[in-house]
């Protein structure tokens, strides 16, 4: 019954977004500033996220495939094809929804306790249009954005790793790379990022405009959103693998 | 200096934009910055080929397999992004075939030797080239059944020839060479007036210790098994030391009528014959190991074969 | 002039107040009083539609602000200020973009214009030399009167406080007080003033309504309080030993 009511809440605000997401003026200065902090300002730990996946990838897939019947080759493909078509995504997400998630949720959280949502509704605004929206559409746009960040760190980190560490010469990988490269992975992988960031953005919204209960009650709306972005954003990418693979 | 939020969100989704483009080329092995040919070509089949399949001429890697559809014939085009600096000539076929045994399938553009040049999104013959597999594959079943009939034929000769060289002949030569070993050293020791015989006889024991030798080294596990018994043998030989110590004086008396050219051993001794036939079984199986080692290939890729069908 | 007509509420099972009744005059200051947690602050944000009632109407000149569309209601809403409890200030600007947020987006007013205004509302609030502090460097009475400078830039018909003096020590409450009586002359301004402070409700208010019991327990004048025979009117507002005096002086 909870998570019915939940779930019709959560529509009901994704309904008022949506209705409400025509009032650009209202959000277009928080539109551009949460595209910086969600964007920009993730671009960092995307890198190294992705940088360090790739490495990672190449060091222990060098190691289980330790066989001269194998080709090095191999390597440059499974560490490619694993970052395009799901690492850089799913891992991607997953820390974002600590990082985005959790500061949405805050934020929204501490506004909703700290009645800054009812002054901003007494003064005349449209609070979901305000705070929402732009969250969420800035989500949507900048995820992918950071899928390619996460995509040529990864493979690049998976690159430089190979070499340094003399498992595969980096024509190997890129050989392998590009034998088993498909466009319609990436295509994939931006489908994923656009999904998984509505996902993300509009979960800690929800959790964040409707906190109660002062502090406690915006740090356990923080935990909420984070924990439940993650789970929503791995059924996803189930869901999004089997519908479209 | 500080930027607004539009131009930070800008100069990230321009930089992860033109990363996405050059990304994309780079991972599609078409040139980043360059512009590439496209020319198409049609297979009745393209089994095994796919997108991103690479391209060569002449060993060297041009391009990559661009898409593939079906024409209104049923067959396939397929169009390939060459990187050539000056096209290819008119005339030119492509091969689509497998360039090793297990590999996937690629395109061998022969060249042809017309002046003319292939123009942008024109289209040459191609030609589906049968890999061995498959060949392997259709009349399989058939060179199966061959090989492993004959293969059992071989297997029973190996048998054969193990058991023969194993039990009978070794056993017979080992004796014979000992026997005449042993004889020759204790005629060296006893027959002091006949030296020349004797040293006839150490002669003919230096050949053969040289074929052995050479048995040795061509036939080495052989040799070996060999080499137990003799070691088994030259225990017996202990024993029997001793009891030809006991039996000199018999002996004495028997070399006595050898001397005089009596008996099989005086034969032996007086007559190079016998050394000169055991020299040639010496050679002959030498020669028959050799056969066997040196030509194992024949037998093994079979054996290889046998493995995999 | 607002009237409010067989207004009822519940969060669930738990019922706050039911069939609440009683009309707010243009430019008189009446303060809703009652015990902690008797759902004083709910009944304002009822006022202004940022809850929806169980039953009952609220009518403000004539129309029913809970059956109007959303458009309509948020430019209803304008004419009514509103200070919060904790002020409400969003920390993310400083004191005069927290002024001025409501007039960038809701006049078309240049630059020059707001600033005049912001710095008109904030010397209402006698702060006008703190106007480019940050919301953290504020203390309690500045976040107050912040939040009540722009409660007021918009020029509302009606001014709703929410707590103005809790968490306040008595001089600065004795200023928020003095502030609630200023405006209200000097803007020609109806005030709803929701409290449980009877220092400020003797200061400020004409009416009282008294909630008690989930229902309106008594409402009139503060002359017709002060010689009321009510009882848990009466103990409500002598819990005090200051306010028993007072009461022994009325008397």
């Amino acid at each position: 019954m909870k998570a019915l009511r939940e779930l019709g809440n959560y529509s009901t605000l994704l309904y008022q977004a949506l209705r409400s997401s025509t009032e650009f003026k209202t959000y277009r200065k928080s539109f551009f500033h949460e595209m910086v902090k969600i964007g920009y300002d993730s671009v960092p730990i995307i890198m190294l996220t992705g940088f360090f996946t790739g490495s990672v990838m190449t060091i222990q897939s060098a190691y289980q495939l330790e066989s001269a019947f194998i080709p090095l080759s191999t390597i440059g493909a499974i560490v490619s094809e694993s970052i395009l078509i799901e690492l850089a995504a799913v891992i991607s997400s997953l820390v974002l929804a600590g990082k985005v998630g959790a500061r949405i949720a805050t934020e929204l959280g501490t506004m909703r306790v700290s009645e800054q949502i009812d002054a901003l509704e007494s003064m005349g605004f449209n609070s979901v249009s305000f705070l929402v929206v732009p969250r969420v559409l800035a989500g949507i746009m900048m995820f992918p954005v950071l899928y390619i960040v996460a995509c040529v760190f990864g493979i690049g980190g998976g690159l430089l790793a190979g070499l340094f560490t003399g498992t595969v010469p980096a024509a190997d990988f890129l050989l392998g790379a590009r034998m088993y490269f498909q466009p319609w992975t990436v295509i994939f992988g931006f489908v994923k990022m656009f999904v998984f960031g509505f996902i993300i953005t509009s979960i800690s919204s929800y959790k964040g405009y409707y906190a109660t209960g002062g502090a406690e009650g915006v740090g356990k709306s923080t935990t909420n959103a984070t924990v439940i972005s993650c789970m929503v954003v791995l059924l996803a990418d189930f869901l999004l693998a089997s519908l479209l693979l | 200096m500080k930027f607004s939020s539009e131009i930070k969100v800008g100069i990230t989704v321009l930089l992860a934009a033109i990363a996405a483009v050059i990304g994309f080329r780079f991972m599609s092995d078409v040139p980043i910055f360059r512009q590439t040919l496209q020319i198409e070509t049609v297979f009745d089949r393209v089994d095994g080929l796919a997108v991103g399949s690479q391209v060569y001429i002449k060993g060297v890697k041009v391009g990559s397999v661009g898409n593939m559809q079906f024409t209104e014939t049923d067959s396939v085009q397929v169009s390939m992004r060459l990187d050539v600096p000056n096209s290819i000539p008119r005339g030119s076929v492509a091969l689509l075939t497998s360039l090793g045994l297990i590999e996937g399938k690629s395109i061998v553009i022969e060249l042809g030797d017309s002046d003319e040049r292939v123009g942008f999104g024109e289209k040459i013959e191609g030609i589906y080239v049968e890999s061995m597999m498959e060949v392997l594959g259709s009349k399989g079943e058939e060179l199966g059944e061959d090989v492993s009939a004959s293969l059992g034929e071989l297997n029973q000769f190996l048998r054969q020839l193990n058991k023969t060289l194993d039990d009978d002949t070794r056993v017979t030569l080992n004796e014979s060479l000992e026997s005449t070993a042993n004889a020759t050293r204790r005629i060296a020791g006893l027959l002091e007036g006949k030296e020349n015989e004797i040293s006839e006889a150490i002669d003919a024991a230096s050949s053969m210790l040289v074929q052995l030798d050479s048995l040795a080294t061509d036939s080495r596990p052989q040799i070996e098994t060999l080499m137990a018994s003799i070691q088994e043998n030259v225990d017996d030989l202990e024993n029997l030391r001793t009891e030809l110590e006991t039996t000199t004086t018999s002996l004495n008396g028997i070399l006595q009528k050898i001397e005089n050219g009596e008996g099989t051993i005086g034969k032996l001794v007086n007559d190079p014959a016998v050394y000169d036939n055991i020299d040639e079984l010496t050679k002959e199986l030498t020669k028959l190991i050799k056969g066997i080692n040196e030509n194992p290939g024949r037998y093994l890729r079979h054996m290889s074969l046998i493995e995999i069908f | 002039m607002i009237e409010i007509k067989n207004l009822t509420k519940s969060f669930g099972d738990l019922l706050v107040w039911e069939d609440v009744s009683f009309n707010i005059q243009d430019g008189e200051t009446i303060a809703i009083i009652g015990k902690s947690g008797c759902g004083k602050s709910v009944l304002i944000k009822h006022i202004n539609a940022l809850l929806v009632p169980d039953s009952g109407s609220v009518l403000i000149d004539g129309e029913d602000i809970h059956k109007m569309d959303y458009v309509s209601k948020r430019k209803l809403r304008q004419k009514f200020g509103v200070l919060f409890q904790g002020s409400a200030l969003f920390d993310s600007i400083n004191t005069f973009e927290n002024v001025a947020f409501p007039l960038r987006y809701f006049s078309n007013q240049s630059e020059e214009e707001i600033r005049n205004n912001v710095m008109e509302a904030l010397s209402h609030v006698n702060l006008e030399d703190a106007y480019n502090k940050e919301t953290s460097e504020l203390s309690g009475g500045m976040r107050k009167r912040v939040g009540l400078a722009r409660a007021i830039v918009l020029k509302p018909n009606y001014i709703m406080y929410d707590e103005p003096t809790s968490g306040l020590d008595p001089q600065t409450s004795q200023e928020i007080n003095e502030l609630i009586i200023d405006l209200a002359k000097s803007l020609d301004i109806t005030s709803i003033v929701v409290t449980h402070d009877m220092h400020s409700v003797l200061k400020v208010a004409d009416k009282v309504a008294f909630l008690d019991q989930e229902k309106l327990s008594w409402h009139g004048t503060v002359e017709e309080m002060k010689k009321s025979e009510h009882k848990a009117l009466i103990d409500f507002i002598t819990a005090s030993e200051y306010q028993i005096k007072q009461r022994v002086e009325y008397n």
